[in-house]
Protein backbone atom coordinates (compact mmCIF):
# COMPACT_ATOMS: atom_id res chain seq x y z
CA UNK A 1 0.00 0.00 0.00
CA UNK A 2 1.16 3.47 -0.75
CA UNK A 3 0.95 6.49 1.51
CA UNK A 4 -2.09 7.82 -0.31
CA UNK A 5 -3.98 4.66 0.43
CA UNK A 6 -3.22 4.89 4.14
CA UNK A 7 -4.32 8.49 4.16
CA UNK A 8 -7.57 7.70 2.32
CA UNK A 9 -8.27 4.71 4.57
CA UNK A 10 -7.80 6.86 7.64
CA UNK A 11 -10.04 9.64 6.29
CA UNK A 12 -12.67 7.07 5.36
CA UNK A 13 -12.55 5.44 8.75
CA UNK A 14 -13.02 8.77 10.50
CA UNK A 15 -15.97 9.68 8.27
CA UNK A 16 -17.33 6.21 8.95
CA UNK A 17 -17.24 6.83 12.69
CA UNK A 18 -19.10 10.11 12.25
CA UNK A 19 -21.67 8.48 9.92
CA UNK A 20 -22.23 5.75 12.48
CA UNK A 21 -23.55 8.35 14.95
CA UNK A 22 -26.21 9.43 12.46
CA UNK A 23 -26.95 5.81 11.63
CA UNK A 24 -27.33 4.75 15.24
CA UNK A 25 -29.50 7.81 15.92
CA UNK A 26 -31.77 6.98 13.00
CA UNK A 27 -32.07 3.28 13.67
CA UNK A 28 -32.70 3.93 17.37
CA UNK A 29 -35.79 5.90 16.35
CA UNK A 30 -36.77 3.61 13.48
CA UNK A 31 -36.52 0.34 15.37
CA UNK A 32 -38.35 1.47 18.47
CA UNK A 33 -41.10 3.68 17.03
CA UNK A 34 -41.24 2.08 13.54
CA UNK A 35 -41.34 5.59 12.06
CA UNK A 36 -39.20 6.19 8.99
CA UNK A 37 -37.99 9.48 10.37
CA UNK A 38 -37.07 11.46 7.24
CA UNK A 39 -36.88 14.61 9.31
CA UNK A 40 -33.72 13.15 10.81
CA UNK A 41 -31.97 14.63 7.78
CA UNK A 42 -33.08 18.14 8.73
CA UNK A 43 -32.28 17.58 12.42
CA UNK A 44 -28.76 17.18 11.13
CA UNK A 45 -28.84 20.35 9.01
CA UNK A 46 -30.62 22.33 11.72
CA UNK A 47 -27.95 21.42 14.28
CA UNK A 48 -25.13 22.28 11.91
CA UNK A 49 -26.65 25.72 11.32
CA UNK A 50 -27.27 26.28 15.03
CA UNK A 51 -23.63 25.52 15.67
CA UNK A 52 -22.62 27.86 12.86
CA UNK A 53 -24.66 30.68 14.41
CA UNK A 54 -23.33 30.04 17.91
CA UNK A 55 -19.70 29.40 17.19
CA UNK A 56 -19.12 31.00 13.80
CA UNK A 57 -21.22 34.16 14.14
CA UNK A 58 -21.76 34.85 17.84
CA UNK A 59 -18.32 33.56 18.88
CA UNK A 60 -19.61 31.39 21.72
CA UNK A 61 -16.71 29.21 22.96
CA UNK A 62 -16.66 25.76 21.37
CA UNK A 63 -17.69 23.59 24.35
CA UNK A 64 -20.72 25.77 25.13
CA UNK A 65 -21.68 26.06 21.45
CA UNK A 66 -21.36 22.28 21.16
CA UNK A 67 -23.58 21.56 24.16
CA UNK A 68 -26.24 24.11 23.17
CA UNK A 69 -26.39 22.77 19.60
CA UNK A 70 -26.78 19.18 20.78
CA UNK A 71 -29.53 20.26 23.15
CA UNK A 72 -31.27 22.09 20.31
CA UNK A 73 -31.01 18.92 18.21
CA UNK A 74 -32.68 16.92 20.96
CA UNK A 75 -35.44 19.52 21.33
CA UNK A 76 -35.97 19.56 17.58
CA UNK A 77 -36.34 15.78 17.53
CA UNK A 78 -38.78 15.71 20.44
CA UNK A 79 -40.82 18.53 18.84
CA UNK A 80 -41.27 16.57 15.60
CA UNK A 81 -42.57 13.71 17.69
CA UNK A 82 -44.93 15.88 19.75
CA UNK A 83 -46.30 18.01 16.92
CA UNK A 84 -46.16 15.63 13.96
CA UNK A 85 -46.08 11.97 14.90
CA UNK A 86 -48.03 11.90 18.14
CA UNK A 87 -51.27 13.35 16.77
CA UNK A 88 -51.00 10.93 13.84
CA UNK A 89 -50.34 8.06 16.21
CA UNK A 90 -53.47 8.78 18.24
CA UNK A 91 -55.48 8.65 15.02
CA UNK A 92 -53.84 5.32 14.14
CA UNK A 93 -52.53 6.77 10.90
CA UNK A 94 -50.64 4.39 8.61
CA UNK A 95 -46.89 4.59 8.40
CA UNK A 96 -47.26 5.94 4.84
CA UNK A 97 -48.87 9.06 6.30
CA UNK A 98 -46.07 9.44 8.84
CA UNK A 99 -43.41 9.15 6.14
CA UNK A 100 -45.13 11.77 3.99
CA UNK A 101 -45.50 14.15 6.94
CA UNK A 102 -41.87 13.58 7.84
CA UNK A 103 -40.83 14.44 4.28
CA UNK A 104 -42.86 17.63 4.61
CA UNK A 105 -41.01 18.56 7.81
CA UNK A 106 -37.75 18.04 5.96
CA UNK A 107 -38.79 20.30 3.09
CA UNK A 108 -40.08 23.03 5.41
CA UNK A 109 -36.95 23.06 7.57
CA UNK A 110 -34.41 23.21 4.78
CA UNK A 111 -36.44 25.90 3.00
CA UNK A 112 -36.47 28.00 6.17
CA UNK A 113 -32.72 27.56 6.54
CA UNK A 114 -32.21 28.49 2.89
CA UNK A 115 -34.27 31.67 3.31
CA UNK A 116 -32.43 32.75 6.46
CA UNK A 117 -28.89 31.76 5.50
CA UNK A 118 -29.17 31.57 1.67
CA UNK A 119 -28.30 28.31 -0.05
CA UNK A 120 -24.61 29.21 -0.44
CA UNK A 121 -22.19 26.89 1.42
CA UNK A 122 -20.66 28.39 4.56
CA UNK A 123 -17.38 27.73 6.31
CA UNK A 124 -17.62 27.23 10.05
CA UNK A 125 -13.98 26.93 11.00
CA UNK A 126 -11.09 27.98 8.78
CA UNK A 127 -8.58 25.99 10.77
CA UNK A 128 -7.23 22.84 9.17
CA UNK A 129 -3.82 22.65 10.77
CA UNK A 130 -2.06 19.36 10.67
CA UNK A 131 -1.03 18.30 14.11
CA UNK A 132 0.35 14.88 13.32
CA UNK A 133 2.28 14.22 10.17
CA UNK A 134 4.63 11.57 8.92
CA UNK A 135 5.80 11.05 5.38
CA UNK A 136 2.78 8.79 4.86
CA UNK A 137 -0.17 10.40 6.60
CA UNK A 138 -1.21 13.60 8.24
CA UNK A 139 -4.11 14.21 10.54
CA UNK A 140 -5.87 17.45 11.36
CA UNK A 141 -7.01 18.42 14.81
CA UNK A 142 -10.69 18.20 13.83
CA UNK A 143 -10.17 14.66 12.56
CA UNK A 144 -8.70 13.60 15.89
CA UNK A 145 -11.54 15.25 17.80
CA UNK A 146 -14.05 13.55 15.48
CA UNK A 147 -12.44 10.18 15.94
CA UNK A 148 -12.26 10.38 19.73
CA UNK A 149 -15.71 11.95 20.20
CA UNK A 150 -17.52 9.43 17.98
CA UNK A 151 -15.62 6.49 19.41
CA UNK A 152 -16.46 7.51 22.98
CA UNK A 153 -20.12 8.11 22.19
CA UNK A 154 -20.49 4.84 20.30
CA UNK A 155 -18.83 2.84 23.07
CA UNK A 156 -20.98 4.52 25.72
CA UNK A 157 -24.07 3.79 23.65
CA UNK A 158 -23.30 0.10 23.35
CA UNK A 159 -22.44 -0.22 27.05
CA UNK A 160 -25.68 1.53 27.97
CA UNK A 161 -27.64 -0.68 25.58
CA UNK A 162 -26.24 -3.86 27.14
CA UNK A 163 -25.83 -2.97 30.80
CA UNK A 164 -28.39 -0.39 31.90
CA UNK A 165 -32.10 -0.55 32.49
CA UNK A 166 -32.67 2.15 29.84
CA UNK A 167 -30.88 -0.06 27.35
CA UNK A 168 -33.12 -2.96 28.28
CA UNK A 169 -36.19 -0.79 27.73
CA UNK A 170 -34.91 0.23 24.29
CA UNK A 171 -34.32 -3.39 23.33
CA UNK A 172 -37.76 -4.33 24.61
CA UNK A 173 -39.36 -1.53 22.61
CA UNK A 174 -37.62 -2.72 19.43
CA UNK A 175 -39.36 -6.06 19.90
CA UNK A 176 -42.81 -5.08 21.03
CA UNK A 177 -43.77 -1.61 22.19
CA UNK A 178 -47.38 -2.33 23.11
CA UNK A 179 -46.27 -5.10 25.46
CA UNK A 180 -43.90 -2.60 27.07
CA UNK A 181 -46.84 -0.27 27.67
CA UNK A 182 -48.90 -3.17 28.99
CA UNK A 183 -46.39 -3.96 31.73
CA UNK A 184 -46.63 -0.39 33.00
CA UNK A 185 -43.97 1.70 31.32
CA UNK A 186 -44.82 5.24 30.28
CA UNK A 187 -44.48 4.86 26.53
CA UNK A 188 -44.74 8.59 25.89
CA UNK A 189 -41.80 9.41 28.12
CA UNK A 190 -39.73 6.63 26.55
CA UNK A 191 -40.55 7.92 23.08
CA UNK A 192 -39.47 11.45 23.97
CA UNK A 193 -36.22 10.15 25.41
CA UNK A 194 -35.58 8.08 22.31
CA UNK A 195 -36.24 11.00 19.97
CA UNK A 196 -34.03 13.22 22.15
CA UNK A 197 -31.18 10.71 22.25
CA UNK A 198 -31.39 9.76 18.57
CA UNK A 199 -31.44 13.41 17.51
CA UNK A 200 -28.61 14.33 19.89
CA UNK A 201 -26.42 11.57 18.41
CA UNK A 202 -27.05 13.04 14.97
CA UNK A 203 -26.38 16.49 16.38
CA UNK A 204 -22.90 15.44 17.51
CA UNK A 205 -22.14 14.19 14.00
CA UNK A 206 -23.53 17.40 12.52
CA UNK A 207 -21.24 19.60 14.60
CA UNK A 208 -18.20 17.45 13.81
CA UNK A 209 -18.91 17.51 10.09
CA UNK A 210 -19.70 21.22 10.12
CA UNK A 211 -16.29 21.90 11.65
CA UNK A 212 -14.59 19.62 9.15
CA UNK A 213 -16.24 20.52 5.85
CA UNK A 214 -18.62 23.48 6.18
CA UNK A 215 -22.37 23.60 5.85
CA UNK A 216 -25.17 24.09 3.32
CA UNK A 217 -28.95 23.54 3.53
CA UNK A 218 -28.94 20.36 1.46
CA UNK A 219 -26.12 18.71 3.44
CA UNK A 220 -28.46 16.59 5.57
CA UNK A 221 -29.98 14.35 2.92
CA UNK A 222 -26.79 12.62 1.66
CA UNK A 223 -25.69 11.95 5.24
CA UNK A 224 -29.17 10.71 6.13
CA UNK A 225 -29.11 8.34 3.18
CA UNK A 226 -25.69 7.06 4.27
CA UNK A 227 -27.18 6.42 7.70
CA UNK A 228 -30.09 4.46 6.26
CA UNK A 229 -27.80 2.51 3.96
CA UNK A 230 -25.54 1.72 6.91
CA UNK A 231 -28.56 0.29 8.71
CA UNK A 232 -29.50 -1.84 5.72
CA UNK A 233 -25.95 -3.02 5.08
CA UNK A 234 -25.50 -4.05 8.69
CA UNK A 235 -28.94 -5.59 8.98
CA UNK A 236 -31.89 -4.02 10.73
CA UNK A 237 -31.89 -6.59 13.51
CA UNK A 238 -28.82 -5.31 15.37
CA UNK A 239 -27.31 -1.94 16.32
CA UNK A 240 -23.80 -3.32 15.86
CA UNK A 241 -24.62 -3.82 12.20
CA UNK A 242 -25.31 -0.10 11.77
CA UNK A 243 -21.92 0.75 13.21
CA UNK A 244 -20.03 -1.67 11.00
CA UNK A 245 -22.11 -0.69 7.98
CA UNK A 246 -21.22 2.97 8.50
CA UNK A 247 -17.50 2.18 8.79
CA UNK A 248 -17.65 0.10 5.59
CA UNK A 249 -19.39 2.89 3.67
CA UNK A 250 -16.95 5.50 4.93
CA UNK A 251 -13.97 3.36 3.92
CA UNK A 252 -15.36 2.40 0.51
CA UNK A 253 -16.36 5.96 -0.31
CA UNK A 254 -12.90 7.18 0.51
CA UNK A 255 -10.86 4.37 -1.04
CA UNK A 256 -12.78 4.31 -4.31
CA UNK A 257 -11.47 7.82 -4.99
CA UNK A 258 -8.30 6.05 -6.11
CA UNK A 259 -10.21 4.49 -8.98
CA UNK A 260 -12.92 7.04 -9.71
CA UNK A 261 -13.13 10.81 -9.77
CA UNK A 262 -14.19 12.26 -6.45
CA UNK A 263 -17.50 13.64 -7.72
CA UNK A 264 -18.73 10.11 -8.42
CA UNK A 265 -18.31 9.02 -4.82
CA UNK A 266 -21.90 9.76 -3.90
CA UNK A 267 -22.85 7.09 -6.40
CA UNK A 268 -21.07 4.50 -4.27
CA UNK A 269 -23.58 4.86 -1.44
CA UNK A 270 -26.59 4.44 -3.71
CA UNK A 271 -24.99 1.57 -5.55
CA UNK A 272 -24.45 -0.17 -2.20
CA UNK A 273 -28.06 0.59 -1.25
CA UNK A 274 -29.43 -0.89 -4.46
CA UNK A 275 -27.19 -3.97 -4.33
CA UNK A 276 -28.21 -4.73 -0.76
CA UNK A 277 -31.91 -4.01 -1.27
CA UNK A 278 -32.05 -6.23 -4.33
CA UNK A 279 -29.73 -9.06 -3.37
CA UNK A 280 -29.37 -9.16 0.39
CA UNK A 281 -32.11 -7.12 2.05
CA UNK A 282 -31.44 -8.76 5.41
CA UNK A 283 -27.98 -7.15 5.52
CA UNK A 284 -24.59 -8.69 6.22
CA UNK A 285 -25.40 -9.76 9.76
CA UNK A 286 -29.14 -10.17 9.35
CA UNK A 287 -30.87 -13.44 10.05
CA UNK A 288 -32.76 -15.38 7.44
CA UNK A 289 -36.04 -13.46 7.56
CA UNK A 290 -35.92 -10.67 5.02
CA UNK A 291 -36.24 -7.06 6.17
CA UNK A 292 -39.40 -6.28 4.30
CA UNK A 293 -41.25 -8.90 6.31
CA UNK A 294 -40.32 -6.96 9.42
CA UNK A 295 -41.28 -3.71 7.79
CA UNK A 296 -44.24 -2.09 9.47
CA UNK A 297 -46.12 -1.41 6.26
CA UNK B 1 -50.23 37.30 -22.46
CA UNK B 2 -47.09 35.22 -22.85
CA UNK B 3 -46.97 34.91 -19.08
CA UNK B 4 -50.39 33.27 -19.03
CA UNK B 5 -49.31 30.84 -21.72
CA UNK B 6 -46.13 29.98 -19.82
CA UNK B 7 -48.19 29.26 -16.74
CA UNK B 8 -50.64 27.14 -18.71
CA UNK B 9 -47.78 25.14 -20.25
CA UNK B 10 -46.41 24.42 -16.79
CA UNK B 11 -49.87 23.44 -15.57
CA UNK B 12 -50.36 20.99 -18.40
CA UNK B 13 -46.91 19.44 -17.83
CA UNK B 14 -47.43 19.09 -14.09
CA UNK B 15 -50.96 17.76 -14.51
CA UNK B 16 -49.51 14.98 -16.61
CA UNK B 17 -46.85 14.30 -13.97
CA UNK B 18 -49.32 14.27 -11.09
CA UNK B 19 -51.79 12.06 -12.95
CA UNK B 20 -49.11 9.52 -13.78
CA UNK B 21 -47.61 9.47 -10.29
CA UNK B 22 -51.12 8.98 -8.94
CA UNK B 23 -51.27 5.64 -10.79
CA UNK B 24 -48.52 4.43 -8.47
CA UNK B 25 -49.29 6.30 -5.28
CA UNK B 26 -53.06 6.42 -5.42
CA UNK B 27 -53.95 3.18 -7.15
CA UNK B 28 -51.39 0.71 -5.86
CA UNK B 29 -50.48 2.62 -2.72
CA UNK B 30 -46.73 2.64 -3.36
CA UNK B 31 -44.84 5.74 -2.30
CA UNK B 32 -42.42 6.53 -5.13
CA UNK B 33 -39.78 9.21 -4.79
CA UNK B 34 -38.30 8.76 -8.25
CA UNK B 35 -40.90 10.39 -10.48
CA UNK B 36 -38.68 13.41 -11.14
CA UNK B 37 -35.94 11.03 -12.26
CA UNK B 38 -38.13 9.53 -15.00
CA UNK B 39 -39.35 13.01 -15.89
CA UNK B 40 -35.78 14.27 -16.18
CA UNK B 41 -34.53 11.21 -18.03
CA UNK B 42 -37.30 11.62 -20.60
CA UNK B 43 -36.24 15.22 -21.15
CA UNK B 44 -32.55 14.37 -21.29
CA UNK B 45 -32.88 11.38 -23.64
CA UNK B 46 -34.99 13.47 -26.01
CA UNK B 47 -32.68 16.48 -25.88
CA UNK B 48 -29.50 14.47 -26.36
CA UNK B 49 -31.05 12.76 -29.38
CA UNK B 50 -32.36 16.04 -30.76
CA UNK B 51 -29.20 18.07 -30.14
CA UNK B 52 -26.43 15.54 -30.82
CA UNK B 53 -27.95 13.39 -33.55
CA UNK B 54 -30.37 15.89 -35.06
CA UNK B 55 -33.29 13.45 -35.00
CA UNK B 56 -36.62 15.18 -35.55
CA UNK B 57 -39.22 15.51 -32.81
CA UNK B 58 -41.38 12.44 -33.27
CA UNK B 59 -38.69 9.74 -33.55
CA UNK B 60 -36.54 11.39 -30.87
CA UNK B 61 -39.37 11.61 -28.37
CA UNK B 62 -40.60 8.10 -29.16
CA UNK B 63 -37.13 6.67 -28.54
CA UNK B 64 -36.80 8.72 -25.34
CA UNK B 65 -40.12 7.56 -23.92
CA UNK B 66 -39.47 3.93 -24.81
CA UNK B 67 -35.99 4.09 -23.30
CA UNK B 68 -37.37 5.47 -20.04
CA UNK B 69 -40.06 2.78 -19.97
CA UNK B 70 -37.44 0.10 -20.51
CA UNK B 71 -35.30 1.55 -17.74
CA UNK B 72 -38.24 1.72 -15.36
CA UNK B 73 -39.07 -1.90 -16.21
CA UNK B 74 -35.54 -2.96 -15.28
CA UNK B 75 -35.74 -1.01 -12.02
CA UNK B 76 -39.29 -2.10 -11.23
CA UNK B 77 -38.59 -5.83 -11.37
CA UNK B 78 -36.33 -6.03 -8.31
CA UNK B 79 -37.69 -3.04 -6.40
CA UNK B 80 -41.35 -4.09 -6.53
CA UNK B 81 -40.36 -7.28 -4.75
CA UNK B 82 -39.68 -5.05 -1.77
CA UNK B 83 -42.52 -3.91 0.41
CA UNK B 84 -43.41 -0.60 1.98
CA UNK B 85 -40.50 1.40 3.37
CA UNK B 86 -38.02 -0.51 1.28
CA UNK B 87 -39.72 0.20 -2.02
CA UNK B 88 -39.67 3.88 -1.15
CA UNK B 89 -36.00 3.60 -0.29
CA UNK B 90 -35.18 1.91 -3.59
CA UNK B 91 -36.99 4.68 -5.46
CA UNK B 92 -35.07 7.27 -3.46
CA UNK B 93 -31.87 5.44 -4.42
CA UNK B 94 -32.80 5.51 -8.11
CA UNK B 95 -33.71 9.19 -7.90
CA UNK B 96 -30.35 10.04 -6.40
CA UNK B 97 -28.35 7.84 -8.78
CA UNK B 98 -30.07 9.54 -11.72
CA UNK B 99 -29.16 12.95 -10.38
CA UNK B 100 -25.51 12.02 -9.78
CA UNK B 101 -25.23 10.59 -13.29
CA UNK B 102 -26.90 13.59 -14.96
CA UNK B 103 -24.70 15.92 -12.94
CA UNK B 104 -21.38 14.17 -13.49
CA UNK B 105 -21.54 12.60 -16.93
CA UNK B 106 -20.36 15.84 -18.47
CA UNK B 107 -19.52 14.50 -21.95
CA UNK B 108 -23.13 13.53 -22.47
CA UNK B 109 -25.25 15.85 -20.33
CA UNK B 110 -22.95 18.86 -19.99
CA UNK B 111 -23.26 18.46 -16.21
CA UNK B 112 -24.17 21.46 -14.14
CA UNK B 113 -23.80 23.80 -17.15
CA UNK B 114 -26.88 22.18 -18.59
CA UNK B 115 -27.87 21.22 -22.10
CA UNK B 116 -28.53 24.30 -24.20
CA UNK B 117 -30.18 25.06 -27.52
CA UNK B 118 -32.72 22.28 -27.48
CA UNK B 119 -34.75 22.95 -30.63
CA UNK B 120 -38.46 23.68 -30.51
CA UNK B 121 -40.29 20.69 -31.96
CA UNK B 122 -41.35 20.50 -35.58
CA UNK B 123 -44.30 18.18 -36.08
CA UNK B 124 -45.80 17.23 -39.43
CA UNK B 125 -44.01 20.09 -41.09
CA UNK B 126 -45.31 22.71 -38.66
CA UNK B 127 -42.66 24.47 -36.64
CA UNK B 128 -43.99 25.22 -33.17
CA UNK B 129 -42.06 28.30 -32.33
CA UNK B 130 -44.24 30.82 -30.53
CA UNK B 131 -45.23 30.32 -26.91
CA UNK B 132 -48.95 30.32 -27.74
CA UNK B 133 -48.49 27.59 -30.33
CA UNK B 134 -46.36 25.60 -27.94
CA UNK B 135 -49.11 25.85 -25.38
CA UNK B 136 -51.66 24.36 -27.78
CA UNK B 137 -49.17 21.67 -28.69
CA UNK B 138 -48.66 20.86 -24.97
CA UNK B 139 -52.38 20.96 -24.38
CA UNK B 140 -53.06 18.48 -27.18
CA UNK B 141 -50.39 16.02 -26.04
CA UNK B 142 -51.15 16.19 -22.34
CA UNK B 143 -54.89 15.98 -22.97
CA UNK B 144 -54.34 12.90 -25.08
CA UNK B 145 -52.28 11.39 -22.26
CA UNK B 146 -54.88 12.45 -19.72
CA UNK B 147 -57.61 10.74 -21.75
CA UNK B 148 -55.51 7.57 -21.79
CA UNK B 149 -55.00 7.78 -18.03
CA UNK B 150 -58.72 8.45 -17.58
CA UNK B 151 -59.50 5.30 -19.56
CA UNK B 152 -57.02 3.31 -17.46
CA UNK B 153 -58.41 4.62 -14.18
CA UNK B 154 -61.97 3.79 -15.25
CA UNK B 155 -61.19 0.31 -16.49
CA UNK B 156 -61.51 -3.01 -14.68
CA UNK B 157 -57.72 -2.96 -14.45
CA UNK B 158 -57.89 0.05 -12.08
CA UNK B 159 -60.39 -1.81 -9.90
CA UNK B 160 -57.93 -4.68 -9.69
CA UNK B 161 -55.21 -2.20 -8.71
CA UNK B 162 -57.38 -0.79 -5.94
CA UNK B 163 -58.06 -4.31 -4.73
CA UNK B 164 -54.30 -4.93 -4.62
CA UNK B 165 -53.85 -1.67 -2.70
CA UNK B 166 -56.47 -2.55 -0.11
CA UNK B 167 -55.51 -6.20 0.36
CA UNK B 168 -52.95 -7.70 -1.93
CA UNK B 169 -53.27 -11.19 -0.47
CA UNK B 170 -57.02 -11.25 -1.13
CA UNK B 171 -56.48 -9.91 -4.64
CA UNK B 172 -53.92 -12.61 -5.29
CA UNK B 173 -56.29 -15.26 -3.95
CA UNK B 174 -58.87 -14.06 -6.47
CA UNK B 175 -56.37 -14.71 -9.23
CA UNK B 176 -55.29 -11.12 -9.89
CA UNK B 177 -51.71 -10.94 -11.14
CA UNK B 178 -50.44 -8.70 -8.33
CA UNK B 179 -46.78 -8.42 -9.23
CA UNK B 180 -47.39 -8.08 -12.96
CA UNK B 181 -49.99 -5.34 -12.40
CA UNK B 182 -47.59 -3.39 -10.21
CA UNK B 183 -44.79 -3.62 -12.79
CA UNK B 184 -47.15 -2.64 -15.61
CA UNK B 185 -48.45 0.37 -13.69
CA UNK B 186 -44.96 1.55 -12.78
CA UNK B 187 -43.76 1.31 -16.38
CA UNK B 188 -46.83 3.20 -17.65
CA UNK B 189 -46.36 5.90 -15.01
CA UNK B 190 -42.70 6.30 -15.96
CA UNK B 191 -43.65 6.53 -19.65
CA UNK B 192 -46.07 9.40 -19.03
CA UNK B 193 -43.46 11.13 -16.86
CA UNK B 194 -41.02 10.84 -19.77
CA UNK B 195 -43.56 12.46 -22.10
CA UNK B 196 -43.85 15.32 -19.63
CA UNK B 197 -40.05 15.54 -19.66
CA UNK B 198 -40.00 15.82 -23.45
CA UNK B 199 -42.62 18.58 -23.30
CA UNK B 200 -40.60 20.42 -20.67
CA UNK B 201 -37.37 20.15 -22.67
CA UNK B 202 -39.06 21.53 -25.77
CA UNK B 203 -40.57 24.37 -23.80
CA UNK B 204 -37.52 25.42 -21.78
CA UNK B 205 -34.93 24.83 -24.50
CA UNK B 206 -32.49 24.21 -21.69
CA UNK B 207 -32.11 21.37 -19.19
CA UNK B 208 -30.07 21.28 -16.04
CA UNK B 209 -29.89 18.42 -13.54
CA UNK B 210 -30.89 20.61 -10.58
CA UNK B 211 -34.42 20.72 -12.02
CA UNK B 212 -34.82 16.98 -11.41
CA UNK B 213 -33.82 16.44 -7.80
CA UNK B 214 -35.54 14.77 -4.88
CA UNK B 215 -37.28 18.09 -4.17
CA UNK B 216 -38.97 17.92 -7.56
CA UNK B 217 -40.15 14.37 -6.79
CA UNK B 218 -41.57 15.61 -3.50
CA UNK B 219 -43.23 18.52 -5.32
CA UNK B 220 -45.03 16.16 -7.70
CA UNK B 221 -45.93 13.90 -4.79
CA UNK B 222 -47.39 16.84 -2.91
CA UNK B 223 -49.63 17.67 -5.89
CA UNK B 224 -51.05 14.16 -5.70
CA UNK B 225 -51.42 14.32 -1.93
CA UNK B 226 -52.89 17.80 -1.66
CA UNK B 227 -55.26 17.38 -4.60
CA UNK B 228 -56.14 13.89 -3.50
CA UNK B 229 -54.92 10.43 -4.45
CA UNK B 230 -56.79 7.50 -5.89
CA UNK B 231 -59.06 9.11 -8.45
CA UNK B 232 -58.75 11.19 -11.59
CA UNK B 233 -59.84 14.63 -10.39
CA UNK B 234 -57.59 14.92 -7.32
CA UNK B 235 -54.16 15.11 -8.98
CA UNK B 236 -55.46 17.52 -11.65
CA UNK B 237 -56.72 19.85 -8.96
CA UNK B 238 -53.45 19.46 -7.02
CA UNK B 239 -51.30 20.30 -10.04
CA UNK B 240 -53.36 23.38 -10.91
CA UNK B 241 -53.34 24.62 -7.31
CA UNK B 242 -49.65 24.07 -6.67
CA UNK B 243 -48.49 25.60 -9.94
CA UNK B 244 -50.91 28.53 -9.97
CA UNK B 245 -51.26 29.64 -6.36
CA UNK B 246 -47.59 30.46 -5.70
CA UNK B 247 -47.78 32.88 -8.62
CA UNK B 248 -49.64 35.10 -6.17
CA UNK B 249 -46.27 35.49 -4.45
CA UNK B 250 -45.27 37.66 -7.39
CA UNK B 251 -47.77 40.24 -6.23
CA UNK B 252 -45.87 40.77 -2.98
CA UNK B 253 -42.44 41.36 -4.50
CA UNK B 254 -40.18 38.71 -3.05
CA UNK B 255 -36.94 37.72 -4.73
CA UNK B 256 -37.00 34.63 -6.93
CA UNK B 257 -34.78 32.57 -4.62
CA UNK B 258 -36.92 33.37 -1.60
CA UNK B 259 -40.10 32.74 -3.58
CA UNK B 260 -38.95 29.20 -4.41
CA UNK B 261 -38.33 28.50 -0.74
CA UNK B 262 -41.55 30.12 0.43
CA UNK B 263 -43.40 27.95 -2.07
CA UNK B 264 -41.77 24.84 -0.62
CA UNK B 265 -42.72 25.92 2.89
CA UNK B 266 -46.32 26.49 1.80
CA UNK B 267 -46.71 23.09 0.27
CA UNK B 268 -44.85 21.43 3.13
CA UNK B 269 -47.29 22.90 5.61
CA UNK B 270 -50.23 21.98 3.39
CA UNK B 271 -49.05 18.37 3.31
CA UNK B 272 -48.80 18.20 7.09
CA UNK B 273 -52.25 19.74 7.57
CA UNK B 274 -53.80 17.49 4.93
CA UNK B 275 -52.18 14.32 6.27
CA UNK B 276 -53.46 15.20 9.73
CA UNK B 277 -57.04 16.25 9.00
CA UNK B 278 -57.93 14.95 5.57
CA UNK B 279 -55.58 12.21 4.36
CA UNK B 280 -57.58 11.67 1.17
CA UNK B 281 -56.68 15.20 0.01
CA UNK B 282 -59.06 17.85 -1.22
CA UNK B 283 -60.79 15.76 -3.85
CA UNK B 284 -59.32 12.28 -3.57
CA UNK B 285 -60.40 8.85 -2.42
CA UNK B 286 -57.40 6.97 -1.07
CA UNK B 287 -56.75 7.66 2.64
CA UNK B 288 -53.26 6.04 2.78
CA UNK B 289 -54.46 3.48 5.29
Amino acid sequence: MEGVTYQLALNGLISGFVYSLVGIGFSLIYKTTKIFHFAHACTFTFTAYSFYMLYGVWQVPIPAAFIISITLAAIFGVCTDIFIYEPLETEKASSLIKIISSLAVYIITISFLAIIFSSEPKVVSAESETIYATDKINVTRIQIISLIASLVVVILFFIALRKTKAGKIVRAMCDNSSLLAAVGFDLKLIRYSIFALGSALTGIAAVLLALDSGIEPTMGMPIFIIAVVAMIVGGVSDFKGVFIGALLIGLLQSLLVIYFQANWRELVVFAILMVFLFFRPQGIFGDKSRVEEKSVL
Amino acid sequence: MNYVFLLLILISIYTLLALSLNLQVGYIGLLSLSHAAFYGLGGYFYSILAVKTGLSFLPASAVAVLAVMLLSFIIALPSLKLAGDYYMLASLGFQSITFVVLYNWIELTNGSYGLRDIPRPKVLGIEIFSISRYFFFCLIISSACAVLIFLITHSPFARALKAIREDSLAAEALGKPVFRSKVFTSVIAAGFAAIAGVLFAGYAGYLDPVTFTLNESILILSMVIIGGAGNFAGPVLGAVLIVALPELLRLINVSDAAAANIRQIIYGISIIVIMRYRPQGIWGEFRFQ
